[in-house]
């Protein structure tokens, strides 16, 4: 069905309606060569090339630099940890509430990815020159994340990967965790992206836990280290509800 | 045990073949008001997030070019999305589209932020200048940047040859006959691609104003 001018009853050759792209054409400000005649005194054919040269003109005001670029991460997980606290108070709430609890996006973290920067570059050598000169004795830092609370909680940590004789480990220590009420504490690698993330395992009592890492896992894209709160519900998926996240300086 | 091993619904940038975009939006829009209307084969948090992905570019970046800082775009973006969750009951399908409801949403909660600048609760005096005046949800300069990254999102969205074509006539300024040149078209294949990109255009623009 590719029409290439309005079809209907009434027109005969000497009533052609215009060709709809010299129509698009004329409406781009092009010289095109069409039945002027027909033009002005057809609506449909009129009407066309009208709402043709409101989209053109408006393209016109379009520059490359306006192409829709995706909102940084952050916003989402605050979105997230909103919708999470909504459901687990199950209450339905207004645009004021909106605006009272809203999450400021803005310097949070920056002295700290700063910090982790340095505290990286620093490990990195040293572990570079491990690496090289001992034969596996003792467990050696790989990477290591500060653990901060998201809204809501005020639990705080921190998360080492050391290299063992055993393969990579995670090493979760947390302070400040809450009550678990029928449930638990589970541990989690997401990537940057957040488009993946893979469960470790649960936090044991008194909040530390030592997690082995599967072999293979490109710790610099699953660089995420999440605990997120779960209950006793069977349901093997990340309950949306987390308590503290780092980054690690892979 | 938990599984290993799972994808995470949250967002991924957009890789949607260019020809089912459309029609994509219209499943995304199904599947949300399937959701809300207690589907129990989708999680709403799912769909959620498959609406924020993809509609969350378009509302940031209207909220960047109408707040111009990167946070406050940031935190507009969080406050439309958490309204379009606590409010997702009062979508109503017949009445608009999805995104127009979004940015519907949108332009109220940019009308918060600038009345918050005009009468700050705290010290919130950087680049407020340039908004000043009578600014409710229907400004004028609004809808004109909503026109801008809808049309600029579509540009993008139409896949080659149509977004080639359509960047060439206007952000080089060539005529038909010379992108066919240019590119190694047909001149004949260059003047359909111009209209129907600009149907589709025209088209994305009645859907993004359609607000229920």
């Amino acid at each position: 069905m590719n029409r290439n001018s309005f079809t209907g009853p009434g027109h005969d050759d000497r009533d052609q309606h215009c060709d709809l792209d010299d129509l698009a054409l004329l409406a781009m400000g092009e010289e095109v060569d069409l039945d002027t005649e027909h033009l002005a005194a057809c609506g449909q054919c009129r009407s066309e090339a009208a709402s043709l040269r409101r989209v053109v003109r408006t393209m016109r005001t379009v520059s490359p630099a306006d192409s829709p670029n995706a909102p940084p991460a952050n916003v989402w997980t605050a979105i997230q940890q909103q919708m999470a606290s909504d459901t687990s108070s199950d209450q339905e709430t207004g645009d004021a509430a909106v605006l009272a609890t809203v999450i400021p996006l803005r310097s949070r973290k920056a002295p700290w990815i700063a910090l982790a920067a340095v505290v990286g570059l620093f490990f990195g050598g040293i572990v570079g020159a491990s690496v090289i000169s001992t034969e596996t004795v003792a467990p050696s830092l790989v990477a290591q994340a500060a653990l901060e609370p998201l809204p809501g909680f005020t639990t705080s940590g921190t998360a080492q990967v050391e290299q063992t004789d055993a393969g990579e480990m995670l090493a979760v220590d947390l302070t400040g965790l809450p009550p678990a009420e029928d449930g638990y504490f589970e541990v989690w690698l997401i990537t940057s992206e957040s488009d993946s993330m893979i469960s470790l395992g649960a936090v044991g009592a008194g909040g530390s836990t030592r997690l082995p890492i599967p072999q293979g896992l490109a710790l610099d894209r699953y660089s995420m280290v999440d605990v997120s709160a779960e209950r006793f519900d069977g349901d093997a998926t990340h309950s949306t509800i987390s308590v503290v996240r780092g980054t690690l300086d892979t | 045990m938990s599984e290993p091993f799972r994808p995470a619904p949250l967002p991924l940038s957009p890789v949607d073949p260019p020809a089912a975009k459309t029609d994509a939006d219209q499943e995304i829009t199904e599947r949300f008001v399937a959701s809300v209307n207690g589907d129990p084969h989708i999680s709403a948090n799912d769909v959620f997030a498959e609406v924020y992905r993809r509609w969350s570019p378009l509302v940031f970046s209207v909220a960047r070019r109408a707040m111009n800082d990167e946070n406050e775009a940031g935190e507009v973006t969080q406050r439309v999305f958490i309204s379009a969750w606590r409010s997702r009951q009062g979508f109503n399908p017949t009445a608009g589209s999805l995104p127009g409801w979004l940015l519907g949403i949108t332009r109220r909660r940019i009308a918060d932020r600038w009345s918050e600048r005009k009468h700050p609760t705290s010290d919130t005096t950087d680049s407020v200048p340039e908004h000043t005046g009578d600014l409710g949800p229907h400004d004028p300069r609004v809808d004109q940047v909503i026109d801008q990254v809808v049309l600029a999102d579509e540009l993008d969205r139409l896949g080659p040859p149509p977004s080639d074509i359509l960047r060439l006539a206007f952000f080089e300024d060539l005529t038909h006959g010379e992108i066919a040149e240019r590119l190694s078209l047909p001149l004949g294949t260059v003047k359909s691609h111009i209209r129907r990109s600009l149907v589709r255009l025209r088209t994305r623009l009645e859907v993004a104003r359609d607000e229920p």
